[in-house]
């Protein structure tokens, strides 16, 4: 058994009948990332000394996260080490407080290894406009990755706290063959996380298993008073029921979305997938929503506005990259943004800028929340029917199309607020992980998560590792 | 031609509360740059802004105040533009659901009453501080005043002329002082006044193009600038030029008004939705909580000063000019029924002592009680008004009950005619030369005998009781 690939909850028991501690367990993470960052790129920066040090002073255990090492996706911040957002505009920068997600795993005794690369901005699901670099997926080479994942992958993390702002958690989780969640909008604080957009995105986990998910989602849930959209719901004990299986639920498979040419790959996968949640008890049927040709551009339009407005306060005023030199004000503005920014950072922003104007702004911004509000009518009233609806999690580029294509199959779970899990489902020809993404109403994370329990333990697939780290 | 003047304000005020609009920080004034600042006020990323329910209690009080509908529905959107002092690059204030709507002031001026109705309050976020180095070419930014809670006050364009103008500002200002949700000091920046005006002519019903005109900072110059914009407007229609919509500097020193911007078309300022913040539901109990706490507004005391306490309106006005100095005022009448003496030793004694310290009156550290005992002691003749006023003095210093302080004191007047009589005597015993001149015809005389006389009964007598009995005892003798 490699200690690297051990979940959470195995690695407590492990602590607990001595049979390593969590010392030992940092050092393999560091290991992995000596051995692998330099090629596979997840990690900006690392923290593998800190780290050790921290997992020897262990005083004692005050949640299942204590000295289990985590990656942090760099758009969320971090008091005291650097937070780039995958931007040269905050390359150097240290934020000078951390994000409430983060503050809440690191007072459970999270031992933080590194920040993992991310888009720039979070604006995009793989990490080609990263300021600092692509992060190559172990599975495929030729594909670029989320940094978080790969890291944890590749044993560089145990889990990783990531973001999703149009599915970049998910589609990426499944990619690795991990287990991504992304939570109902709100029930996480948002408070220090960095991204473009405001209405659409939620930090998340990604691990190696269902368990693991359901015991950080405990820990990171709950109402924060510094973020207002944050809800007040109660507290739930996640792992409570979380074998209680998936017999007698319904689930709506988006029919839609399966008969993309972008999860072409993926479809069998998805098929042989339902065929399981049948054998389970579950009842599966298709289903085709009347309001799918609205999601790409609602979200777009919702997205490119916001990020239009969102990234004016990278000016080079406060923090962050200034350019030199410049004659006066405008120009030190103009420059600095254009130099710092990528070419699809610097895209959207004048994307938005024009979506929000005032001769653009009915037909658009205007247009895009009036169909927000007709997907989201749409999903309520399918949610009155089925409990669950079930999808490939990630798509691929393929030609034509608009070129956001790939994000169909995440869009609905932004736009609508609702959480969503990935969980493994099989292995393309290419070598390509699948994931199966369930979808859920609103705080339906207890549905989710033993629904996709059920999946994990009837099937094999969540061994499946990356060469690099097999034995 | 003739030609009528259109004018419009947009009041911004801010508000007193102790924290800003969207985060914790204090609003306090005069501390050093950028210490009164946290991610959220300076623009951070990831940060996120949270509203200041006192704020939202503030604009709906300033709202019930002005006769304002209150909308049950109200939310917060972004105005975007770029600016060092704007440390998010957007502005959150409010566009297409303000808080308050068609509200009135009723103003009276030398010529006429008139209503000046208001269109809109709405709330917004201040923007920080630019300060110009003396050293350098640089600026300097100062984010402590970034998130300040303001209001902004919008009228139709009802004003007529710069008087108007002052009467609506002035008046404004005392409801807003009275309802407590700003201190309104137009040179400390708590209140400001952009004036929109344009010029038509008389009887065209059309606006002509109107240029708005900001950086005025005393209703002074808020007078002054319509004296001179106005001209300015007929003076370029009369020679065949034209107005150009735009934003002007006024200049107070120079008298005149400089164009601002350069580009002729207005600033887009890509309103939408802040998504960050929460639309605010406000319902009638709120509502009425709120109205609940109103104090009676200045205009209404004033009505009630003239009216049912016969004051004359000069000092009715004056009375009504402070919320401070008209709560005292109604304080003090409960222990005194003499309205009028009450007023007269507020508006002389009292704002003299007060004044002698500040401009603004913050506080008065007197009891209103003892005001009235004063009055009373002076109106039934325990002591005379001399006494009074060096009673007064002395029991506003101490904070002390004048009644106390005239019974230690012994300051009841001499009033027994024999005693009087007996003073009398002695002075005119022993100054016959000035006894003699009297009789004689030199009536100033009387002056230094009376003088000489107080000076013996240490100021007690009553002074028209005793130039009585004096002029008697000189007449008498002969």
């Amino acid at each position: 058994m490699n200690l690297n690939m051990l979940s959470i909850k195995q690695l407590n028991r492990g602590f607990d009948k001595k049979e390593f501690t969590p010392s030992r367990m940092i050092k393999n993470n560091g290991e992995a990332i000596k051995n692998h960052n330099e090629k596979f790129n997840f990690y900006i920066n690392t923290f593998e000394d800190e780290a050790l040090k921290k997992a020897g002073n262990m005083p004692e255990r005050k949640s299942p996260l204590s000295g289990i090492g985590v990656a942090v996706s760099d758009c969320i911040l971090t008091r005291g080490y650097k937070t780039t957002c995958g931007s040269k505009m905050l390359k150097d920068f240290v934020g000078p407080y951390d994000g409430t997600a983060f503050l809440k795993i690191m007072e459970a005794g999270s031992i933080l290894l590194g920040k993992a690369n991310v888009a720039e901005f979070a604006m995009g699901l793989d990490t080609e406009n990263s300021s600092f670099g692509r992060t190559i997926n172990p599975f495929k080479e030729d594909l670029s990755a989320d940094g978080a994942p790969v890291a944890v992958a590749l044993g560089g993390a145990v889990w990783a706290l990531a973001s999703d702002d149009g599915g970049t958690l998910r589609q990426n989780a499944a990619s690795l063959n991990l287990v991504g969640l992304k939570p109902t909008y709100g029930l996480v604080s948002r408070y220090g996380l960095i991204g473009s957009t405001s209405s659409l995105g939620q930090i998340g986990s990604i691990t190696r298993t269902v368990e693991d998910s359901a015991l950080i989602l405990g820990i990171i849930a709950g109402y924060d008073p510094k973020d207002s959209t944050s809800i007040k719901a109660p507290a739930k004990d996640y792992m409570a029921r979380i074998d209680h299986g998936i017999g007698g639920l319904k689930i709506g498979v988006d029919g839609d979305i399966l008969n993309l040419p972008q999860t072409g790959e993926h479809k069998k996968n998805l098929e042989e997938a339902l065929k399981v949640f049948e054998d389970l008890g579950a009842i599966v049927e298709y289903v085709n929503f009347k309001t799918f040709e609205f999601l790409l551009p609602s979200y777009l339009t919702l997205a490119f506005g916001e990020a239009g407005s969102n990234m004016g306060r990278y000016d080079g005023v406060k923090y962050g990259y200034r350019t030199s030199p410049y004659r006066d004000l405008d120009e030190m503005y103009k420059k600095s943004r254009y130099e710092a920014f990528g070419d699809e950072t610097r895209k959207r922003i004048l994307l938005g800028t024009h979506i929000l104007s005032k001769e653009q702004y009915d037909s658009y911004y205007l247009n895009a929340m009036k169909a927000r509000r007709l997907i989201r009518e749409e999903y309520d009233d399918m949610f009155k029917k089925y409990d669950l609806i079930a999808g490939p999690a990630a798509a691929s580029k393929v030609d034509g199309g608009s070129g956001y294509d790939e994000l169909l199959p995440s869009l609905a779970a932004n736009i609508c607020g609702l959480p969503a899990i990935t969980v493994p489902c099989g292995i393309t020809p290419s070598g390509l992980p699948s994931g199966l993404q369930l979808l859920g109403q609103r705080l339906s994370e207890e549905t989710l998560l033993r629904s996709a329990r059920a999946f994990e333990q009837r099937t094999p697939f969540i061994n499946h590792k990356p060469r690099e780290v097999q034995i | 031609m003739k030609y009528e003047i259109v004018i419009g304000l947009e009041v911004h005020v801010e508000l007193k509360t102790q924290s800003k609009i969207f985060c914790s920080c204090s609003t306090r004034f005069g501390e050093p740059p950028n210490t009164n600042c946290c991610p959220v006020c300076s623009g951070m990323p990831g940060a996120l802004p949270v509203i200041n329910k006192k704020v939202i209690d503030y604009a709906i009080k300033a709202g019930l105040a002005t006769n304002c509908t209150i909308a049950d529905f109200t939310r917060m959107d972004r105005k975007n533009y770029f600016y060092p002092d704007l440390p998010g690059a957007y502005q959150i204030s409010q566009m297409d659901f303000p808080i308050c709507k068609n509200g009135h002031i009723d103003i009276e001026t030398e010529d006429l009453d008139k209503r000046i109705r208001i269109n809109r309050i709405h709330m917004e976020e201040d923007a920080g501080k630019l300060v110009h180095s003396e050293y350098s070419d640089d600026s300097l930014v100062d984010y402590n005043r970034a998130g300040t809670p303001l209001i902004e006050i919008v009228t139709e364009p009802d004003i007529s002329n710069g008087d108007e103008a002052k009467v609506f500002l002035e008046k404004l200002k005392a409801i807003l002082e009275f309802i407590e949700v700003s201190d309104c000091k137009m040179q400390e920046g708590s209140l400001r006044a952009d004036v929109n005006l344009s010029v038509r002519p008389a009887g065209q019903k059309e606006f002509g193009i109107r240029t708005e005109m900001k950086n005025l900072n005393s209703f002074k110059a808020v007078t002054r600038a319509i004296e001179y914009e106005s001209k300015r407007h007929i003076y370029e229609l009369e020679t065949g030029g034209s107005i150009i919509q735009e934003t002007r500097r006024w200049d107070d020193v120079k008298g005149k008004s400089y164009s601002m911007r350069t580009k002729e078309q207005a600033e887009d300022y890509r309103y939408f939705p802040d998504p960050n913040l929460m639309p605010i539901h406000i319902d009638a109990g709120w509502i009425e909580g709120i109205r609940s706490q109103l104090p009676q507004l200045p205009h209404i005391r004033k009505e009630k000063y003239i009216t049912q306490y016969n004051l004359p309106p000069y000092d009715a006005a004056i009375l009504t000019s402070s919320k401070i100095l008209s709560d005292f005022f109604e304080e003090s009448i409960k222990f005194s029924r003499n309205y009028k003496g009450v007023s007269n030793w507020i508006m002389g004694e009292l704002l003299r002592l007060l004044k002698s310290e500040d401009d603004d009156i913050e506080a008065i550290p007197y009891k209103p009680e003892y005001l009235g005992t004063l009055v009373n002691l002076i109106d039934d003749k325990t002591i005379n008004t001399n006494i009074g006023k060096k009673v007064f003095m002395e029991s506003f210093k101490e904070n002390k009950d004048p009644a106390l302080i005239v019974k230690e004191q012994d300051l009841a007047p001499v009033s027994d005619e024999g005693e009087l009589l007996d003073i009398i005597r002695k002075i005119i015993g022993q100054n016959p030369g000035s006894a003699a001149d009297y009789r004689g015809g030199k009536k100033k005389a009387l002056g230094f005998l009376m003088g000489q006389i107080m000076r013996e009964t240490k100021g007690k007598a009553d002074p028209v009781f005793v130039r009585d009995l004096l002029t008697g005892e000189l007449e008498k003798k002969e």
